[in-house]
């Protein structure tokens, strides 16, 4: 099940469980500006082939 | 469209699926570091520091006194209880009898900024509200103080080439600040950088805010 979380638990997952960062937003948007670290897979492009490089092991956190 | 993706994320298979909802938007507006092409755009967040000393009512003058010179300022903000910003020392109430209560020598606030800001504009807004404010503080949305920007340090950040090579037109104020700290580019951020601005704010509890489109706007 998903869990909406808000900046502090973010931090919480990138710091204590090295959560994986997916910024869903359109690739020009990404370029202008994006959370460090975060990986650019638009929405209209997520598939199981363009996931294939996530963690499964790991929290994913999309924005 | 983060929900979207979070749900189709599921359906692939991901067990461990967040959902930052606030986004970008939100990481931007706690002055938190970013990465891309508007980092030509200098933020407020990039003048702050986040060491500025504190002080309460109920402590004494000569205590805080040494605590703010200390750590390298002239001035210190007073803070309640719950850390909301109430006040503020500086100039006369150094000249005080050490014994003296904070809250007999403390006066109004510094100016509030956001830091998602654009700085061009804020250095605009501040000059014109506070002439004779030296520093300004960019607090969280409960009001309490998260960093500060000295107006020395905010001039001399903002007159550093952009990556776009654009600089301000203001010219530095002769402010009295003696501590000039390396205020470093958001370019050259580290991993290490913002993991430590990530315990500061996680420290400091912050709360959700929303940001405003940052301007491009050059003085």
């Amino acid at each position: 099940m998903v869990s909406a979380i808000d900046r502090i638990e973010l931090l919480r997952l990138i710091e204590d469980e090295d959560a994986q960062l997916v910024d869903v937003l359109p690739e020009r948007e990404y370029a202008e500006a994006h959370i460090p670290g975060a990986t650019n897979i638009p929405l209209r492009n997520l598939t199981s082939q363009t996931v294939s490089a996530l963690r499964r092991d790991k929290p994913v956190v999309v924005y | 469209m983060s929900p979207r993706a979070a749900c189709r994320l599921e359906r692939l298979g991901f067990e461990q699926v967040y959902d930052y909802v606030t986004g970008i938007a939100d990481w931007k507006a706690a002055g938190l570091p970013t990465e891309g092409t508007a980092l030509a755009i200098q933020r407020v967040a990039d003048a702050t520091r986040p060491d500025v000393p504190v002080s309460t009512l109920d402590e004494t003058i000569g205590d805080v006194r040494q605590r703010t010179l200390d750590a390298g300022w002239e001035e210190s903000v007073v803070v309640d209880c719950d850390g909301t910003v109430i006040g503020r020392l500086r100039n006369n109430a150094w000249e005080a009898d050490a014994e003296t209560l904070v809250e007999n020598v403390m006066e109004s606030g510094p100016t509030t900024v956001r830091p998602d800001g654009p700085l061009h504009p804020s250095l605009r807004e501040w000059r014109s509200a506070a002439p004779s404010s030296s520093w300004s503080q960019t607090p969280r949305a409960d009001s309490s103080v998260s960093c500060c920007a000295k107006r020395r340090d905010a001039y001399s950040q903002a007159n550093r080439p952009s990556s776009s090579g654009r600089t301000a037109t203001d010219a530095p104020d002769n402010g009295k600040s003696s501590h000039t700290p390396d205020l470093q580019s958001p370019t050259r951020l580290t991993h290490a950088d913002y993991t430590t601005r990530f315990r500061h704010y996680r420290l400091l509890g912050s709360t959700i805010r929303v940001a405003e489109e940052m301007s491009t706007e050059v003085p």
